[in-house]
Protein backbone atom coordinates (compact mmCIF):
# COMPACT_ATOMS: atom_id res chain seq x y z
CA UNK A 1 0.00 0.00 0.00
CA UNK A 2 2.62 2.50 1.16
CA UNK A 3 4.87 1.74 -1.88
CA UNK A 4 1.83 2.04 -4.51
CA UNK A 5 1.42 5.87 -2.84
CA UNK A 6 5.08 6.59 -4.45
CA UNK A 7 3.09 6.46 -8.33
CA UNK A 8 1.30 9.64 -8.99
CA UNK A 9 -1.19 7.72 -10.90
CA UNK A 10 -2.44 5.66 -8.08
CA UNK A 11 -2.69 8.72 -5.98
CA UNK A 12 -4.66 10.32 -8.64
CA UNK A 13 -6.15 7.51 -8.62
CA UNK A 14 -7.29 7.40 -5.10
CA UNK A 15 -8.09 10.96 -5.00
CA UNK A 16 -10.17 10.26 -7.76
CA UNK A 17 -12.23 7.57 -6.43
CA UNK A 18 -12.65 8.92 -3.17
CA UNK A 19 -14.37 12.28 -4.76
CA UNK A 20 -16.29 9.84 -6.99
CA UNK A 21 -17.35 7.90 -3.67
CA UNK A 22 -18.21 11.42 -2.07
CA UNK A 23 -20.36 12.56 -5.01
CA UNK A 24 -22.28 9.20 -5.63
CA UNK A 25 -22.71 8.91 -1.83
CA UNK A 26 -24.67 11.51 -1.77
CA UNK A 27 -26.54 11.99 -5.02
CA UNK A 28 -26.74 7.86 -4.80
CA UNK A 29 -29.15 8.02 -1.88
CA UNK A 30 -31.30 10.44 -3.83
CA UNK A 31 -31.39 7.95 -6.35
CA UNK A 32 -32.23 4.81 -4.65
CA UNK A 33 -35.12 6.82 -2.95
CA UNK A 34 -36.70 7.99 -6.04
CA UNK A 35 -35.90 4.96 -7.66
CA UNK A 36 -34.74 5.96 -10.58
CA UNK A 37 -31.62 3.88 -10.89
CA UNK A 38 -32.39 2.93 -14.86
CA UNK A 39 -33.08 6.30 -15.51
CA UNK A 40 -29.33 6.99 -14.24
CA UNK A 41 -28.82 4.05 -16.52
CA UNK A 42 -30.33 5.47 -19.54
CA UNK A 43 -28.63 8.74 -19.35
CA UNK A 44 -24.97 6.93 -18.68
CA UNK A 45 -25.70 4.72 -21.60
CA UNK A 46 -26.97 7.22 -24.03
CA UNK A 47 -24.14 9.83 -22.84
CA UNK A 48 -21.77 6.81 -25.20
CA UNK A 49 -22.85 9.36 -27.73
CA UNK A 50 -21.46 12.63 -26.37
CA UNK A 51 -18.23 10.23 -26.18
CA UNK A 52 -18.28 9.84 -29.80
CA UNK A 53 -19.25 13.07 -31.02
CA UNK A 54 -16.17 14.22 -29.37
CA UNK A 55 -13.67 11.84 -31.13
CA UNK A 56 -15.70 12.69 -34.88
CA UNK A 57 -15.47 16.95 -33.62
CA UNK A 58 -11.72 16.13 -32.44
CA UNK A 59 -12.69 17.69 -28.88
CA UNK A 60 -12.37 16.73 -25.39
CA UNK A 61 -15.00 13.80 -25.09
CA UNK A 62 -15.85 15.32 -21.28
CA UNK A 63 -17.55 18.28 -22.75
CA UNK A 64 -19.89 16.51 -25.12
CA UNK A 65 -20.51 13.78 -23.27
CA UNK A 66 -21.90 16.73 -20.59
CA UNK A 67 -23.92 18.05 -23.38
CA UNK A 68 -25.12 14.50 -24.18
CA UNK A 69 -25.71 13.67 -20.70
CA UNK A 70 -27.81 16.54 -19.91
CA UNK A 71 -29.81 16.22 -23.08
CA UNK A 72 -30.63 13.17 -22.32
CA UNK A 73 -31.92 13.61 -18.70
CA UNK A 74 -33.94 16.44 -19.74
CA UNK A 75 -35.54 14.29 -22.49
CA UNK A 76 -36.54 11.15 -20.60
CA UNK A 77 -37.74 13.80 -17.68
CA UNK A 78 -39.71 15.68 -20.11
CA UNK A 79 -40.89 12.65 -22.17
CA UNK A 80 -41.68 10.59 -18.90
CA UNK A 81 -43.93 13.90 -17.08
CA UNK A 82 -45.15 15.00 -20.26
CA UNK A 83 -46.00 12.60 -22.90
CA UNK A 84 -47.93 9.91 -22.35
CA UNK A 85 -44.94 7.73 -23.44
CA UNK A 86 -43.86 5.66 -20.22
CA UNK A 87 -40.82 6.45 -18.57
CA UNK A 88 -39.17 3.15 -19.17
CA UNK A 89 -40.16 3.27 -22.76
CA UNK A 90 -38.19 6.66 -22.90
CA UNK A 91 -35.37 4.97 -20.67
CA UNK A 92 -35.01 2.32 -23.85
CA UNK A 93 -35.19 4.66 -26.53
CA UNK A 94 -33.14 7.13 -25.60
CA UNK A 95 -30.39 4.44 -23.97
CA UNK A 96 -30.37 2.58 -27.73
CA UNK A 97 -30.34 5.80 -29.47
CA UNK A 98 -27.24 7.19 -27.41
CA UNK A 99 -25.02 4.33 -28.22
CA UNK A 100 -26.05 3.92 -31.44
CA UNK A 101 -25.30 7.19 -32.38
CA UNK A 102 -21.88 7.19 -30.70
CA UNK A 103 -21.30 4.07 -32.66
CA UNK A 104 -22.07 5.93 -35.72
CA UNK A 105 -19.94 9.05 -34.55
CA UNK A 106 -16.89 7.11 -34.01
CA UNK A 107 -17.48 5.07 -37.09
CA UNK A 108 -17.33 8.11 -38.80
CA UNK A 109 -14.24 9.78 -37.60
CA UNK A 110 -11.04 8.76 -39.51
CA UNK A 111 -8.66 8.70 -36.54
CA UNK A 112 -8.14 5.62 -34.09
CA UNK A 113 -10.01 6.22 -31.25
CA UNK A 114 -7.37 4.55 -28.45
CA UNK A 115 -9.45 5.86 -25.44
CA UNK A 116 -13.01 4.27 -26.07
CA UNK A 117 -12.30 1.12 -24.39
CA UNK A 118 -11.56 3.37 -21.15
CA UNK A 119 -14.58 5.39 -21.18
CA UNK A 120 -16.52 1.79 -21.44
CA UNK A 121 -15.40 0.02 -18.79
CA UNK A 122 -13.09 2.94 -16.85
CA UNK A 123 -9.48 2.99 -15.85
CA UNK A 124 -9.08 4.46 -12.52
CA UNK A 125 -5.32 4.51 -13.13
CA UNK A 126 -5.27 6.73 -16.28
CA UNK A 127 -6.78 9.67 -14.16
CA UNK A 128 -4.94 13.28 -14.86
CA UNK A 129 -4.55 15.76 -12.84
CA UNK A 130 -6.73 17.85 -15.31
CA UNK A 131 -9.35 15.40 -15.07
CA UNK A 132 -9.15 16.02 -11.19
CA UNK A 133 -9.34 19.39 -11.63
CA UNK A 134 -12.67 19.14 -13.96
CA UNK A 135 -14.01 16.35 -11.18
CA UNK A 136 -13.56 18.93 -8.02
CA UNK A 137 -15.92 22.16 -9.70
CA UNK A 138 -18.28 19.07 -11.04
CA UNK A 139 -18.44 18.15 -7.21
CA UNK A 140 -18.62 21.45 -5.78
CA UNK A 141 -21.46 21.89 -8.21
CA UNK A 142 -23.53 19.35 -7.04
CA UNK A 143 -23.03 19.20 -3.94
CA UNK A 144 -23.93 22.94 -3.60
CA UNK A 145 -27.20 22.20 -5.37
CA UNK A 146 -27.89 19.34 -2.83
CA UNK A 147 -27.29 21.80 -0.12
CA UNK A 148 -29.64 24.54 -1.31
CA UNK A 149 -32.49 22.21 -2.47
CA UNK A 150 -32.33 19.33 -0.04
CA UNK A 151 -35.86 20.18 2.06
CA UNK A 152 -37.29 19.97 -1.72
CA UNK A 153 -35.34 16.78 -2.96
CA UNK A 154 -36.48 15.28 0.15
CA UNK A 155 -40.31 16.13 -0.21
CA UNK A 156 -40.59 14.93 -3.99
CA UNK A 157 -39.10 11.34 -2.95
CA UNK A 158 -41.19 11.07 -0.08
CA UNK A 159 -44.26 12.30 -1.55
CA UNK A 160 -44.27 13.80 -5.00
CA UNK A 161 -47.68 14.39 -5.38
CA UNK A 162 -48.17 16.31 -1.59
CA UNK A 163 -44.97 18.21 -3.07
CA UNK A 164 -47.05 19.41 -5.74
CA UNK A 165 -50.25 20.21 -3.41
CA UNK A 166 -48.16 22.37 -1.29
CA UNK A 167 -46.45 24.45 -4.39
CA UNK A 168 -43.02 22.16 -4.41
CA UNK A 169 -42.20 23.24 -8.45
CA UNK A 170 -42.34 19.40 -8.49
CA UNK A 171 -40.88 19.35 -12.29
CA UNK A 172 -38.04 21.52 -11.77
CA UNK A 173 -36.95 19.83 -9.43
CA UNK A 174 -36.94 16.76 -10.81
CA UNK A 175 -35.07 17.70 -14.51
CA UNK A 176 -32.68 19.17 -11.94
CA UNK A 177 -31.86 16.36 -10.51
CA UNK A 178 -31.94 14.20 -13.86
CA UNK A 179 -29.46 16.66 -14.77
CA UNK A 180 -27.36 16.04 -11.32
CA UNK A 181 -27.17 12.64 -11.82
CA UNK A 182 -26.05 13.43 -15.96
CA UNK A 183 -23.33 15.38 -14.26
CA UNK A 184 -22.66 12.46 -12.24
CA UNK A 185 -22.21 10.35 -14.73
CA UNK A 186 -19.70 12.64 -16.54
CA UNK A 187 -18.17 12.65 -13.30
CA UNK A 188 -18.08 8.81 -13.08
CA UNK A 189 -17.54 8.09 -16.63
CA UNK A 190 -13.82 8.20 -16.43
CA UNK A 191 -12.90 6.17 -13.12
CA UNK A 192 -15.10 3.15 -13.50
CA UNK A 193 -16.80 3.86 -16.85
CA UNK A 194 -20.27 4.10 -18.47
CA UNK A 195 -21.03 0.31 -18.10
CA UNK A 196 -20.20 0.90 -14.09
CA UNK A 197 -21.64 4.08 -13.44
CA UNK A 198 -24.84 2.43 -12.38
CA UNK A 199 -23.64 0.64 -10.07
CA UNK A 200 -21.88 2.79 -8.14
CA UNK A 201 -24.50 5.30 -8.41
CA UNK A 202 -26.39 2.66 -6.97
CA UNK A 203 -24.63 0.22 -4.75
CA UNK A 204 -23.27 1.89 -1.84
CA UNK A 205 -26.49 3.62 -1.26
CA UNK A 206 -28.60 0.07 -1.40
CA UNK A 207 -26.20 -0.81 1.27
CA UNK A 208 -25.95 1.97 3.32
CA UNK A 209 -29.86 1.45 3.68
CA UNK A 210 -29.40 -1.53 5.12
CA UNK A 211 -27.54 -0.23 8.12
CA UNK A 212 -29.00 3.15 9.01
CA UNK A 213 -33.12 4.59 9.03
CA UNK A 214 -31.66 8.54 8.71
CA UNK A 215 -30.80 9.96 5.54
CA UNK A 216 -27.91 12.06 6.41
CA UNK A 217 -26.32 8.86 8.45
CA UNK A 218 -27.18 7.15 5.06
CA UNK A 219 -25.34 9.68 2.93
CA UNK A 220 -22.27 9.37 5.08
CA UNK A 221 -22.08 5.49 5.21
CA UNK A 222 -22.68 5.33 1.84
CA UNK A 223 -19.70 7.60 0.93
CA UNK A 224 -17.99 5.64 3.77
CA UNK A 225 -18.61 2.32 1.87
CA UNK A 226 -17.81 3.72 -1.31
CA UNK A 227 -14.02 5.00 -0.60
CA UNK A 228 -13.63 1.66 0.90
CA UNK A 229 -14.36 -0.11 -2.12
CA UNK A 230 -12.15 2.43 -4.02
CA UNK A 231 -9.20 1.36 -1.99
CA UNK A 232 -9.83 -2.51 -1.19
CA UNK A 233 -10.66 -2.80 -5.14
CA UNK A 234 -7.52 -0.86 -6.18
CA UNK A 235 -5.30 -2.85 -3.85
CA UNK A 236 -6.62 -5.94 -5.04
CA UNK A 237 -6.86 -4.84 -8.77
CA UNK A 238 -2.85 -4.28 -8.61
CA UNK A 239 -1.78 -7.13 -6.49
CA UNK A 240 -3.90 -9.87 -8.91
CA UNK A 241 -3.28 -7.38 -12.20
CA UNK A 242 -6.97 -7.17 -12.97
CA UNK A 243 -9.15 -4.32 -14.18
CA UNK A 244 -9.46 -1.89 -11.36
CA UNK A 245 -13.01 -0.27 -12.12
CA UNK A 246 -14.34 -3.76 -12.53
CA UNK A 247 -12.70 -5.15 -8.88
CA UNK A 248 -13.97 -1.86 -7.27
CA UNK A 249 -17.42 -2.79 -8.26
CA UNK A 250 -17.22 -6.35 -7.37
CA UNK A 251 -16.13 -5.31 -4.16
CA UNK A 252 -18.63 -2.61 -3.72
CA UNK A 253 -20.94 -5.90 -4.36
CA UNK A 254 -19.52 -7.68 -1.89
CA UNK A 255 -20.43 -5.43 0.91
CA UNK A 256 -23.59 -4.98 -0.22
CA UNK A 257 -24.28 -9.01 -0.47
CA UNK A 258 -22.90 -8.88 3.52
CA UNK A 259 -24.85 -5.82 4.75
CA UNK A 260 -28.25 -8.19 3.20
CA UNK A 261 -27.42 -11.29 4.85
CA UNK A 262 -26.18 -8.96 8.11
CA UNK A 263 -29.32 -7.65 7.97
CA UNK A 264 -31.62 -10.42 7.34
CA UNK A 265 -29.44 -12.86 10.34
CA UNK A 266 -30.29 -9.52 12.31
CA UNK A 267 -33.55 -9.46 11.99
CA UNK A 268 -34.39 -13.53 12.13
CA UNK A 269 -32.63 -13.33 15.35
CA UNK A 270 -34.37 -10.18 16.80
CA UNK A 271 -37.93 -12.12 15.77
CA UNK A 272 -37.36 -15.53 16.79
CA UNK B 1 -74.54 34.62 7.51
CA UNK B 2 -72.47 31.66 7.30
CA UNK B 3 -68.57 32.31 5.93
CA UNK B 4 -68.41 30.65 1.86
CA UNK B 5 -65.37 27.95 2.12
CA UNK B 6 -65.90 25.91 -1.28
CA UNK B 7 -67.79 27.51 -4.15
CA UNK B 8 -68.27 25.61 -7.38
CA UNK B 9 -70.14 27.00 -9.75
CA UNK B 10 -70.78 24.72 -12.77
CA UNK B 11 -68.08 22.87 -12.78
CA UNK B 12 -67.16 20.32 -16.43
CA UNK B 13 -64.06 18.78 -16.23
CA UNK B 14 -62.91 15.99 -18.78
CA UNK B 15 -59.88 13.43 -18.39
CA UNK B 16 -57.85 12.74 -21.19
CA UNK B 17 -61.38 13.50 -23.13
CA UNK B 18 -63.63 11.61 -21.25
CA UNK B 19 -66.14 13.30 -18.51
CA UNK B 20 -64.85 13.57 -15.27
CA UNK B 21 -67.36 16.11 -13.76
CA UNK B 22 -70.78 17.08 -15.02
CA UNK B 23 -72.06 20.08 -13.95
CA UNK B 24 -70.92 20.36 -10.60
CA UNK B 25 -72.16 22.91 -8.00
CA UNK B 26 -71.35 22.95 -4.17
CA UNK B 27 -71.55 25.28 -1.60
CA UNK B 28 -69.33 24.45 1.43
CA UNK B 29 -69.64 26.71 4.53
CA UNK B 30 -67.70 27.32 7.43
CA UNK B 31 -67.25 24.23 9.75
CA UNK B 32 -69.06 22.29 7.91
CA UNK B 33 -68.21 18.69 7.91
CA UNK B 34 -68.85 17.20 4.44
CA UNK B 35 -68.69 13.72 3.50
CA UNK B 36 -68.62 12.92 -0.47
CA UNK B 37 -69.24 9.50 -1.22
CA UNK B 38 -69.45 7.78 -4.62
CA UNK B 39 -68.59 4.81 -6.57
CA UNK B 40 -64.40 4.26 -7.23
CA UNK B 41 -63.89 5.93 -11.00
CA UNK B 42 -67.03 8.78 -9.96
CA UNK B 43 -64.56 11.51 -10.34
CA UNK B 44 -64.03 11.82 -6.28
CA UNK B 45 -60.15 12.57 -6.34
CA UNK B 46 -60.95 14.92 -9.73
CA UNK B 47 -62.96 16.93 -7.59
CA UNK B 48 -60.64 17.33 -5.17
CA UNK B 49 -57.60 18.06 -7.27
CA UNK B 50 -60.32 21.10 -8.37
CA UNK B 51 -60.73 22.06 -5.14
CA UNK B 52 -56.63 22.28 -4.48
CA UNK B 53 -56.13 24.18 -7.90
CA UNK B 54 -53.99 20.98 -8.93
CA UNK B 55 -56.26 20.85 -12.15
CA UNK B 56 -58.23 23.53 -14.01
CA UNK B 57 -62.13 22.22 -14.84
CA UNK B 58 -62.90 22.98 -18.77
CA UNK B 59 -66.00 25.06 -17.73
CA UNK B 60 -67.09 26.61 -14.70
CA UNK B 61 -65.99 28.43 -11.51
CA UNK B 62 -64.16 27.48 -8.44
CA UNK B 63 -63.82 29.71 -5.44
CA UNK B 64 -61.75 28.89 -2.49
CA UNK B 65 -62.41 31.88 1.26
CA UNK B 66 -63.61 33.66 -2.39
CA UNK B 67 -60.01 33.73 -3.77
CA UNK B 68 -58.97 31.41 -7.01
CA UNK B 69 -57.84 28.10 -5.79
CA UNK B 70 -54.16 29.00 -6.58
CA UNK B 71 -54.31 31.80 -3.61
CA UNK B 72 -56.69 29.74 -1.88
CA UNK B 73 -54.88 26.24 -1.49
CA UNK B 74 -52.85 27.72 1.19
CA UNK B 75 -55.76 27.96 3.52
CA UNK B 76 -56.22 24.23 2.67
CA UNK B 77 -54.63 20.92 4.43
CA UNK B 78 -54.35 18.14 2.51
CA UNK B 79 -54.33 14.47 3.51
CA UNK B 80 -54.14 12.16 0.69
CA UNK B 81 -55.07 8.62 -0.03
CA UNK B 82 -51.75 7.21 -0.08
CA UNK B 83 -49.20 8.54 2.83
CA UNK B 84 -46.06 6.08 2.79
CA UNK B 85 -45.20 5.35 -0.18
CA UNK B 86 -41.80 3.12 0.93
CA UNK B 87 -41.91 1.56 3.92
CA UNK B 88 -38.44 1.88 4.65
CA UNK B 89 -37.88 5.28 3.83
CA UNK B 90 -35.54 6.74 6.21
CA UNK B 91 -37.02 9.60 7.85
CA UNK B 92 -38.67 10.09 11.03
CA UNK B 93 -41.82 11.56 11.71
CA UNK B 94 -41.10 14.63 12.93
CA UNK B 95 -39.43 15.25 9.47
CA UNK B 96 -42.73 14.37 7.26
CA UNK B 97 -44.82 16.76 9.40
CA UNK B 98 -42.67 19.78 9.07
CA UNK B 99 -42.86 19.06 5.69
CA UNK B 100 -46.21 20.42 5.90
CA UNK B 101 -44.81 24.29 6.39
CA UNK B 102 -42.99 24.14 3.17
CA UNK B 103 -45.82 27.03 1.68
CA UNK B 104 -44.46 29.34 4.34
CA UNK B 105 -40.87 28.98 3.26
CA UNK B 106 -40.95 28.06 -0.19
CA UNK B 107 -37.64 27.31 -2.47
CA UNK B 108 -34.20 27.18 -0.59
CA UNK B 109 -35.08 28.73 2.55
CA UNK B 110 -34.58 26.19 6.00
CA UNK B 111 -37.23 25.65 8.29
CA UNK B 112 -37.05 28.05 11.12
CA UNK B 113 -37.91 27.85 14.63
CA UNK B 114 -41.30 28.70 14.33
CA UNK B 115 -41.69 25.76 11.38
CA UNK B 116 -40.46 23.14 14.17
CA UNK B 117 -42.79 24.42 17.36
CA UNK B 118 -45.92 24.21 14.76
CA UNK B 119 -44.33 20.93 13.92
CA UNK B 120 -44.66 19.83 17.63
CA UNK B 121 -47.81 21.49 18.01
CA UNK B 122 -49.64 19.43 15.06
CA UNK B 123 -47.98 16.63 16.42
CA UNK B 124 -49.46 17.06 20.03
CA UNK B 125 -53.85 18.07 18.81
CA UNK B 126 -52.84 14.25 16.54
CA UNK B 127 -51.64 12.58 20.11
CA UNK B 128 -48.38 11.99 18.52
CA UNK B 129 -45.58 13.81 19.89
CA UNK B 130 -44.06 10.42 21.61
CA UNK B 131 -43.60 9.39 18.17
CA UNK B 132 -41.41 12.19 16.96
CA UNK B 133 -38.01 10.48 16.58
CA UNK B 134 -39.77 6.82 14.82
CA UNK B 135 -38.49 6.24 11.36
CA UNK B 136 -42.11 6.35 9.98
CA UNK B 137 -42.46 3.60 8.52
CA UNK B 138 -42.59 1.32 11.67
CA UNK B 139 -46.05 2.90 12.72
CA UNK B 140 -48.92 0.99 12.53
CA UNK B 141 -51.46 2.34 9.88
CA UNK B 142 -53.39 4.43 12.11
CA UNK B 143 -50.23 5.96 13.08
CA UNK B 144 -49.41 6.78 10.50
CA UNK B 145 -52.78 8.13 9.70
CA UNK B 146 -52.48 10.80 12.62
CA UNK B 147 -49.22 11.97 11.37
CA UNK B 148 -50.43 12.19 7.70
CA UNK B 149 -53.43 14.69 9.63
CA UNK B 150 -50.29 16.70 11.77
CA UNK B 151 -48.65 17.16 8.57
CA UNK B 152 -51.80 18.44 7.20
CA UNK B 153 -52.21 20.40 10.25
CA UNK B 154 -49.27 22.04 10.61
CA UNK B 155 -49.22 24.78 8.49
CA UNK B 156 -52.87 26.20 10.48
CA UNK B 157 -55.61 25.29 7.62
CA UNK B 158 -58.93 26.59 7.89
CA UNK B 159 -60.14 23.78 5.65
CA UNK B 160 -58.87 19.77 5.86
CA UNK B 161 -59.36 17.73 2.52
CA UNK B 162 -59.49 14.26 3.38
CA UNK B 163 -58.81 11.45 0.50
CA UNK B 164 -60.18 8.30 1.88
CA UNK B 165 -58.90 8.43 4.89
CA UNK B 166 -59.78 5.07 6.43
CA UNK B 167 -59.22 2.75 3.68
CA UNK B 168 -56.18 0.97 5.54
CA UNK B 169 -57.56 1.35 9.05
CA UNK B 170 -59.12 -0.81 11.59
CA UNK B 171 -62.44 -0.28 13.06
CA UNK B 172 -60.93 0.84 16.64
CA UNK B 173 -58.73 2.96 15.05
CA UNK B 174 -61.22 4.28 12.78
CA UNK B 175 -63.64 5.64 15.57
CA UNK B 176 -60.64 7.86 17.42
CA UNK B 177 -59.36 9.28 14.17
CA UNK B 178 -63.26 10.29 13.31
CA UNK B 179 -63.49 11.48 16.85
CA UNK B 180 -60.43 13.41 16.38
CA UNK B 181 -61.52 14.72 13.27
CA UNK B 182 -65.10 15.54 15.06
CA UNK B 183 -62.74 17.67 17.27
CA UNK B 184 -60.60 19.48 14.58
CA UNK B 185 -64.08 20.11 13.34
CA UNK B 186 -64.85 23.05 16.20
CA UNK B 187 -63.06 24.99 13.90
CA UNK B 188 -61.82 24.06 11.04
CA UNK B 189 -63.94 22.73 7.96
CA UNK B 190 -63.57 19.51 6.87
CA UNK B 191 -64.33 17.54 3.41
CA UNK B 192 -63.94 14.36 3.29
CA UNK B 193 -64.10 11.96 0.56
CA UNK B 194 -64.39 7.92 0.50
CA UNK B 195 -66.33 5.23 -1.60
CA UNK B 196 -67.77 3.42 1.57
CA UNK B 197 -70.98 4.96 2.84
CA UNK B 198 -71.52 3.40 6.24
CA UNK B 199 -67.98 4.57 7.18
CA UNK B 200 -68.81 7.90 7.01
CA UNK B 201 -72.26 8.08 7.34
CA UNK B 202 -71.95 8.04 11.53
CA UNK B 203 -69.94 10.94 11.79
CA UNK B 204 -69.98 13.94 9.11
CA UNK B 205 -72.43 16.41 9.17
CA UNK B 206 -73.86 16.73 5.44
CA UNK B 207 -73.18 14.19 2.82
CA UNK B 208 -72.70 14.29 -1.14
CA UNK B 209 -73.01 12.17 -3.54
CA UNK B 210 -70.96 11.74 -6.23
CA UNK B 211 -70.52 9.92 -9.97
CA UNK B 212 -69.86 12.13 -12.39
CA UNK B 213 -72.51 14.30 -11.10
CA UNK B 214 -72.86 15.61 -7.70
CA UNK B 215 -76.09 15.13 -4.97
CA UNK B 216 -76.08 17.63 -2.93
CA UNK B 217 -78.90 19.25 -0.67
CA UNK B 218 -76.51 20.68 1.56
CA UNK B 219 -78.18 18.32 4.55
CA UNK B 220 -76.96 14.77 5.71
CA UNK B 221 -80.16 13.13 3.91
CA UNK B 222 -79.80 11.63 0.79
CA UNK B 223 -82.77 10.47 -1.41
CA UNK B 224 -82.69 6.23 -1.99
CA UNK B 225 -83.08 7.68 -5.88
CA UNK B 226 -80.43 9.69 -6.01
CA UNK B 227 -77.72 7.35 -4.22
CA UNK B 228 -79.00 4.16 -6.96
CA UNK B 229 -78.13 6.66 -9.46
CA UNK B 230 -74.76 7.49 -8.36
CA UNK B 231 -73.87 3.89 -7.86
CA UNK B 232 -76.01 2.61 -10.94
CA UNK B 233 -77.75 -0.64 -9.32
CA UNK B 234 -79.97 -0.78 -6.19
CA UNK B 235 -78.85 -0.05 -2.85
CA UNK B 236 -79.85 -1.63 0.39
CA UNK B 237 -79.87 0.91 2.78
CA UNK B 238 -79.95 0.40 6.39
CA UNK B 239 -82.72 3.43 6.88
CA UNK B 240 -84.04 1.77 9.94
CA UNK B 241 -88.17 1.85 8.74
CA UNK B 242 -86.93 5.44 7.09
CA UNK B 243 -87.28 4.46 2.72
CA UNK B 244 -86.92 8.15 1.45
CA UNK B 245 -84.92 9.77 4.77
CA UNK B 246 -81.43 7.41 5.09
CA UNK B 247 -78.53 7.52 6.63
CA UNK B 248 -80.17 9.98 9.35
CA UNK B 249 -80.22 9.12 12.85
CA UNK B 250 -78.57 6.04 12.48
CA UNK B 251 -76.15 4.97 15.10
Amino acid sequence: MITLLKYEFIRNAIFAGILVSFICGIVGVFVILKRVVFISGGIAHSSFGGIGLGYLLGINPTLTTLLFSIISALSIGFISKRTKVHEDTAIGILWAIGMALGIVFVSLSKGFAPDLFGYLFGNILAVTSSDILLMLILSIAIILIIVLFFKEFLIISFDDEFGRVVGVPTEFLYLLFLCLIALTVVILMKVVGIILVIAFLTIPAATSRFLTNDLKKMMLISVLLGTLSVIIGLVLSYNFDIASGATIVLVSGGMFLFAYLFKTLLHRTTVS
Amino acid sequence: MKKEVVKLNNVWFYYDGKLALKEVNLLVYEKDFLGIIGPNGGGKTTLLKVILGLVKPNQGEVSIFNLFPEEGKKYIGYVPQNFLFDQDFPIDVFNVVMMGRYPRRGLINRYTKEDKKATLEALKKVNMVDYKDEQIGRLSGGEQQRVSLARALVNNPKLLLLDEPLASIDAKMRKSFYELLGKLNEEITIILISHDIGAVSTYVKKIACLNQVLFYHGAKEIKKEDLERVYQCPIDLIAHGVPHRVLRDHK
